[in-house]
């Protein structure tokens, strides 16, 4: 690797760690920018009880030197503990989600990857044959469907029509339709971005020469046109995950998992502050570092633009 | 050789030299036309995307003409009338069912006007609320992607004509902006935006529109207009480096002159395409956000929010929900296809 | 027998604007170890002709009519396999551009590599050693580490030896070369063109050189064939074309290059535009530019003339002079045999019109009954075609530009999109 890449992944590093801290300094105070604070909206608390809490809270001392308090712990992995969960801390209360979400998140990437490639190849190779009619209809009506429209349609379809499927995402299989809600869009933006990578390294003089040095018509798209359509879906990899994180929001909202994205829409009602800015950070800091790697990867993997 | 060696069939004019009008006569080329034309020819062949633009036109019409002339309001409550009490039979009629009260009323003879879609469960006629929210949507995508392209091509022209230290600020702005997860800030935004204003905006006229909608608005200008900036600032720097070169030779009125006849073509249809494109993602942005409960102020009604309600009771009324969705999708996939279609129609970098 | 054959060659591309009637009649020979040139604009058809050869054309092109012999055996319709084992092997092909023509993502000791795993009984060690002496053969210092390097860390002179090496590896019959220099600086050109040469009397493969520059085609062809607006013009060896041209366009061609002799005179170039081959007119392809065009030009194409029995051309002017030479003949031979100055004189005008006629009619015969027989043809070849006009007609039913960058999750790649859009420099050759 040369110096030109190493200054760039350094350049995008800083700039990563600094949208970071404009994520945590921005929700911070955009958050206490709310009038009221997370008592306010409990019955019978009296004033002093109130001011009580607030003392324990720290919420009295003055804003900026509650930022910089919770800046250094934030720094060290504690966000403290939740306001409106009493007794848990924000820590635990994530990684209880993270689970969950994860594993939804993981398996719908992998679905999403794979079966991706894999129409999108099929709908290049058979171009404007039944096969590729289809696998553009069919992506076309996904990417165009916001996940919650989506998720609901399946959960119809699936629930309460033909009662196959559980509604409910804590109970057994209810993970499934998630899942696929969660990598309908993924795989259909996949799908089409190989495809259209792929036709376009068709037409790319290399593949003229592969062939005129005989080499078969599979071949050249296994050996040749394969390699160089799957870098741009590499570098859609950082995006993807974007999705999926914010994709959870929706989709655990109407499965009713108990996942983070759920605690997410649900803290910034509540006004759960430290469970606001500990879920904001977390899931800002997976989404900025997959940005980071897909662009790092983008530079590597195609060796004309590391030298440019 | 069988014919009178002195007869009229021979053509001996054949080897004489051709005139200049028959060789133009030979070279018919095709006629060149303008840009604009050459665009929208190619535009209207694109079948899928004049479909789409017909679906969209059809669709906005109706948004705007319809509530004029539906005999029901979308937030008129059919069994809330001031003074009587509470009349249970208007509410979660299926589509074309009559309430009781209606029936008897028809066998009366009154005509009663159908609920195309029925109600919903707070007796309101879901046809209109439907045809409401699609204004609703339409306008808040419409409006939000001007925004962009308002805030964008400031920002942008400035970056693009100042250059220097203003442009690299501009710039860094851009890309923080950019690597920010936008969702979350979105919605982080709107729960946020939506206590303030609502308390900044009473009195004031803008209260009728609702505080979401400006907070919608307000999130949209700050966090969306990166791209359209990027592209005018790069239209702007791609032609100083030609106006540097043409003002090595000619006068400067000249160099004006042409830039301006390269300026157009290029940059406006590259801003058309892109507002273009950002008005589905606007609307999607903001039936996601009513979806989840941070979009417009009830009563009225956002196909997003209508969605959202309509999850209550799916197991009973699922067409509550797919009407919406379908709905959704249709604007947003026409619009995308359209979006798409002028591109391939004007952008000037895609020609064959 | 020579080596290749080609008769009559008629390819087309079927486009959603129409037919592109890119070669129109086009024949040759090639023989062992001879180098032919191809000469004309761009747009006359040259690339497509020797494409057709090997049947890489595009999707959209087709052979609608003609024939090609290649030792003996017909390669019009002879399908996917006997081509397969042709290309590579026994004809090889270099291309104008080597930086596209060649992957990025694989080591050129990989794709050297590839054609010879693909067409020889050697293995991966003998490949590899073979590989390292065809970098050698085309002077491509330190060989062995050339073969693990990128085609992006070559320089375009050694990229198109590269290409030279990996078409040579297999040892073919003939070697196309499409336009090899012309991509490159005139000092590389002029080194490639050398490295040829010498190849050429090494291996002794046949070679069909490619150009519009008559410089080159002086310094090594054998022969050569002249095109226009994918019409054959003219064809001998290079003594007959340069010295004495028989057609308009060659002699065009080579009134327009300035020597030390024309020093200070004002340049002679060939008025007018290139014909548009979607409209292609019935005549002569080039009478709308030449000077001495007739009114038989602009009505009937004109057929093949033998000149010499290498020499052919197909241009009106030379039946004019034919005809004429026989109407002096007739004169001669009346007078010879005694009749008055007079009669002699009228008879000889009446010879040489009947002898215009009726040539002019052939030709019309034959151009019409081709056409004919092509229509048939190019229908068919349509019809084929149809999928792939289709599909290039805005290369998609649902279009990928707006679903794929608009949406807020696609952010990312309408970024990188963009950075393409606002900064040419990155993101690879456009």
């Amino acid at each position: 690797m040369d110096s030109k890449t190493l200054s760039y992944i350094l350049k995008r590093i800083v700039m990563a760690v600094f949208t970071l801290w404009a994520v945590v300094t921005i929700t911070f105070f955009v958050m206490h920018a709310v009038p009221g604070g997370p008592f306010t909206r409990e019955k019978a608390i009296s004033a002093e009880a109130q001011a009580a809490l607030n003392a324990k809270y720290g919420l009295d001392k003055p804003l900026f030197e509650q930022y910089t308090t919770y800046l250094a712990d934030a720094v060290q992995g504690n966000f403290g503990p939740s306001i409106k969960q009493r007794g848990r801390m924000v820590t635990d209360i994530i990684l209880d989600g993270m689970k969950t979400s994860a594993r939804i998140g993981i398996i719908a990437l992998i679905i999403a990857t794979v079966f991706g490639i894999i129409f999108g190849a099929i709908a290049a190779l058979r171009r404007n044959t039944i096969f590729d009619r289809i696998i553009m209809v069919m992506t076309t009506a996904f990417v165009s469907m916001p996940s919650f429209i989506m998720g609901s349609l399946l959960l119809i379809l699936f629930c309460t029509t033909l009662g196959w499927l559980p509604a409910n995402g804590a109970s057994k299989g209810g993970l499934i339709l998630p899942v696929i809600t969660l990598a309908l869009y993924p795989m259909s933006y996949i799908t089409r971005l190989t495809r259209s990578s792929m036709l376009d390294v068709l037409g790319q003089d290399y593949i003229r020469t592969a062939k005129a040095k005989g080499v078969s018509e599979r071949n050249v798209i296994i050996h040749h046109a394969l390699k160089n359509s799957l870098i741009p879906v590499i570098t859609y990899f950082g995006p993807e995950l974007a999705y999926i994180v914010t994709g959870s929001l929706v989709v655990e909202q109407i499965f009713a998992v108990p996942g983070i994205g759920r605690y997410f829409v649900n803290s910034i009602t509540g006004r759960d502050y430290t469970l606001i800015m500990g879920t904001t950070i977390v899931l800002a800091t997976l989404i900025v570092v997959m940005n980071l790697v897909s662009d790092i990867m983008y530079k590597i993997v195609d060796p004309r633009i590391t030298l440019e | 050789m069988d014919k009178n060696p002195l007869s009229l069939q021979v053509n001996m004019e054949d080897f004489l030299p051709a005139t200049d009008e028959e060789k133009a006569y030979m070279v018919q080329m095709r006629p060149s036309s303008t840009f604009f034309k050459d665009g929208c020819r190619r535009l209207f062949r694109n079948r899928v995307a004049f479909v789409s633009m017909i679906v969209i036109i059809l669709i906005t019409i109706s948004s705007i003409i319809l509530p004029m002339v539906w005999p029901y309001s979308y937030q008129t409550q059919l069994g809330v009338q001031p003074g009587h009490p509470v009349d249970p039979s208007f509410n979660n009629l299926a589509p074309m069912e009559y309430s009781t009260t209606e029936q008897a009323a028809m066998s009366r003879g009154e005509s009663v006007f159908p609920h195309l879609f029925g109600t919903d469960d707070h007796g309101r006629d879901y046809f209109i609320r439907i045809v409401y929210g699609t204004r609703i949507s339409l306008a808040v995508g419409f409006f939000a992607s001007i925004i962009v392209l308002v805030v964008g091509m400031t920002l942008g022209s400035i970056a693009g004509f100042m250059g220097g230290r203003v442009d690299m600020i501009i710039m860094r702005i851009v890309d923080v902006i950019y690597s920010l997860p936008d969702m979350l800030m979105v919605i982080l935004l709107a729960s946020v935006m939506r206590e303030t204003l609502g308390n900044a905006l009473e009195g004031t006229v803008l209260q009728a529109i609702g505080s979401n909608i400006i907070s919608l608005f307000i999130i949209f200008a700050l966090l969306y207009w990166c791209s359209m900036a990027r592209l005018i600032r790069g239209q702007i720097l791609s032609l100083r480096e030609q106006e540097y070169v043409l003002a090595a030779e000619a006068t400067g009125a000249k160099a004006g002159w042409i830039i301006k006849k390269h300026l157009i073509p290029n940059c406006i249809s590259v801003i058309i395409i892109s507002t273009a494109l950002q008005i589905p993602s606007a609307i999607f942005t903001e039936s996601f956000l009513s979806f989840l409960g941070l979009g417009v102020n009830a009563p009225m009604p956002s196909l997003g929010s209508l969605a959202s309600e309509a999850l209550n009771g799916i197991t009973s009324y699922p067409y509550r929900l797919v009407i919406p969705a379908i709905v959704i999708s249709l604007i947003v996939l026409g619009l995308n296809l359209f979006g798409d279609g002028l591109r391939d129609a004007f952008d000037p970098k895609l020609n064959q | 027998m020579a080596l290749l054959e080609v008769r009559d060659l008629h390819t087309s591309f079927f486009t959603d604007a129409g037919e592109v009637k890119a070669v129109n009649g086009v024949s040759f020979d090639l023989d062992r170890g001879k180098v032919l040139g191809i000469v004309g604009e761009s747009g006359s058809g040259k690339s497509v002709t020797v494409y057709s050869i090997m049947q890489i054309l595009a999707p959209a092109g087709k052979i609608v009519g003609g024939s090609i012999k290649f030792d003996g055996q017909e390669l019009v319709g002879a399908g996917e396999k006997v081509m397969r084992d042709i290309r590579g092997n026994k004809i090889s092909i270099i291309f104008q551009d080597p930086m596209t023509s060649l992957n990025p993502t694989y080591t050129i000791g990989h794709q050297l590599m590839e054609a010879i795993l693909l067409h020889t009984n050697r293995n991966k060690q003998q490949a590899w050693d073979r590989a390292v002496e065809m970098l050698k053969l085309v002077n491509v210092n330190e060989p062995e580490k050339r073969m693990k390097q990128y085609p992006h860390e070559f320089s375009g002179g050694m990229r198109q030896r590269v290409m030279i090496a990996m078409a040579l590896a297999c040892e073919p019959d003939i070697l196309i070369a499409d336009e090899p220099t012309t991509a490159l600086d005139v000092t590389i050109q002029a080194q490639i063109l050398e490295l040829m040469q010498k190849l050429q009397n090494e291996l002794g493969m046949a070679i069909i050189m490619i150009t519009h520059d008559l410089g080159v085609v002086a310094q090594m062809c054998d022969e050569i064939v002249v095109m226009y607006a994918g019409s054959y013009c003219e064809r001998g060896t290079a003594d007959e074309i340069f010295y004495d041209p028989k057609h308009e366009y060659t002699k065009g061609l080579l009134r327009s290059i300035p020597t030390m002799g024309t020093m200070g005179q004002k340049l002679q170039p060939i008025t007018g535009t290139p014909i548009d081959l979607l409209n292609l007119p019935k005549g002569c392809p080039f009478a709308p530019r030449c000077d001495n065009a007739m009114k038989v030009c602009i009505r009937t194409a004109p057929e093949n003339m033998d000149i010499t029995e290498t020499h052919k051309a197909s241009c009106w002017v030379n039946v004019q002079q034919a005809m004429r030479n026989l109407g002096n003949e007739t004169r001669n031979l009346a007078k010879d045999a005694g009749v008055d100055e007079d009669k002699s004189a009228k008879l000889a005008a009446t010879v040489e019109a009947v002898a215009m006629h009726d040539s002019v009619v052939s030709a019309e015969a034959k151009s019409a009954q081709s056409e004919v027989a092509l229509a048939d043809a190019r229908r068919k070849a349509a019809e084929e075609a149809e999928d792939v006009i289709k599909a290039s007609h805005d290369g998609d039913l649902f279009g990928d530009g707006a679903l794929l960058g608009s949406q807020v999750k696609g952010k990312h790649f309408s970024r990188n999109v963009m950075k393409h859009d606002t900064n040419p420099q990155i993101g690879g050759g456009q």
